[in-house]
């Protein structure tokens, strides 16, 4: 054996061992860094923007509409408690308590994407509460009732009229809101009408003007 | 000879892994905001509902332990807040400056109440900052007024049904509940009376 190779191939015994360090150092530093945080579901950002939106609520009108044509895509979900629900509910809804949402049995119903679930409750509170939920994890097509059963029944079982002052389209929504409440049981064999009585009219006629009797 | 050159292939490769380990430890980059409570645990204050504040626990507790945080927006908050309360309107909450504010509240061991025109705009709110691991963050249950440019706040009823809907329904159902017919008002159109030619004169 020469010298020379001899000097080489310490150098590479050398070079061996410094890769090696080198990658026994970069392991341990791996090892010491921070536990990743991951978010499970959106990310805050996402969250916040969602939050601020009311793209979430549907109105009583556009929810009446969509029972009334019978709208197969429509899936109304009832946060409120069991007893509650028992006591009234909208017509073929389901009941899933707020402290529920997250079970594995609600999942097939808020995670999926062939129904538009609207979720309600007495006012809108709850409901809100069950979207933020719904939406931190992800799920998707997930409404809210805005207003909740109150205004379900300040709006489409006791609609007020509106004034006669205004618009046409005011009474247009009256009119479907009195029929809305008809198909969901309101019943409307008793009614009273109260007709305004048409004003007197009092005819003028003009006084014909008396010829001048003559002067003197 | 041979030997040399595997050498150099294992320490050629040795060095990309490194460089490579290298760069992806120096690129990564912490995500500024992450919920740190798991969901599931969120669900365990909304069932208990402890985190609602009523009006009549603000004078029970000690105030200097409460810290009012108006999540309206700077209109609404320059026109009337409670008093010693600080405007975070809501879309800013992630806001650098905001969350080294809330921080700071959480090592002062102040209880962070949270209040908006009603509990639902606040709600999110509450979520959002207990989600990320904020503790003890309240939701003040009042509806904000302003009236006679005198800001106030009255009680709010939260999720209060305002009918027994049950009991209703069967009134309304049986006939029971009288309706009025509108009877609308004739239109009666005006017409103008067109212009006689002036007759001729002499």
């Amino acid at each position: 054996m020469s010298k020379t190779y001899k000097i080489k191939k310490v150098i590479v015994k050398t070079e061996y061992k410094v890769l090696a360090a080198l990658l026994i150092i970069l392991a341990g530093g791996l090892v010491l860094l921070p536990k990743y945080e991951k978010n499970s579901g959106i990310k805050p950002e996402s969250f916040l923007l969602n939050i601020m939106s009311t793209e979430r609520y549907i109105t009583t009108d556009q929810i009446a509409d969509k029972i009334i044509k019978q709208d197969p895509n429509l899936l109304l979900i009832d946060v409120r408690k069991k007893e509650d629900y028992d006591s009234f509910s909208l017509p073929n809804a389901v009941n899933i308590p707020l402290e529920d949402v997250l079970s594995s049995d609600s999942e097939a119903y808020l995670n999926q994407d062939e129904y538009d679930v609207v979720l309600f409750s007495n006012d809108n509170f709850y409901a809100d509460q069950a979207w933020q939920l719904c939406n931190r994890m992800g799920y998707k097509h997930i409404y809210v009732l805005k207003g909740g059963l109150n205004e379900w029944f300040n709006t489409i079982i006791n609609p007020k009229e509106p004034k006669v002052t205004e618009p046409e389209l005011a009474f247009k929504q009256y009119d479907f809101r009195k029929a809305a409440g008809m198909y969901f049981g309101v019943g409307n064999n008793k009614t009273t009408t109260t007709k305004v009585k048409p004003k007197k009219v009092i005819k003028l006629t003009k006084k014909k003007k008396k010829v001048a009797e003559g002067g003197c | 000879m041979k030997e040399l050159e595997k050498t150099k292939r294992i320490s050629f490769s040795a060095v990309i892994i490194i460089l490579a380990v290298l760069i992806g430890v120096l690129s990564f980059k912490k995500p500024n905001n992450i919920f740190k409570k798991n969901i599931e645990l969120t669900l365990k204050p909304i069932a208990s509902q402890n985190y609602i504040l009523y009006q009549k626990d603000i004078f029970a507790t000690t105030i200097n332990n409460l810290a009012f945080i108006d999540i309206r927006n700077a209109f609404k908050y320059s026109k009337g807040h409670l008093k010693n309360s600080k405007n975070i309107y809501t879309a800013n909450l992630l806001e650098k400056k905001n969350k080294e504010y809330l921080k700071h509240l959480e090592t002062q061991h102040k209880t962070i109440v949270l209040y908006g025109s009603e509990p639902g705009e606040a709600s999110g709110a509450w979520m959002l900052l207990t989600q990320m691991g904020y503790k003890n963050v309240k939701l003040l249950c009042v509806k904000t007024n302003y009236i006679n440019n005198k800001f106030s706040i009255s009680d709010y009823p939260l999720e209060k049904e305002q009918y027994n809907y049950a009991a209703y329904m069967k009134k309304a159902s049986s006939g029971g509940i009288k309706t009025k017919k509108i009877v609308r008002k004739k239109v009666i159109k005006l017409t103008k009376k067109k212009k006689k030619v002036a007759e001729g004169g002499c």
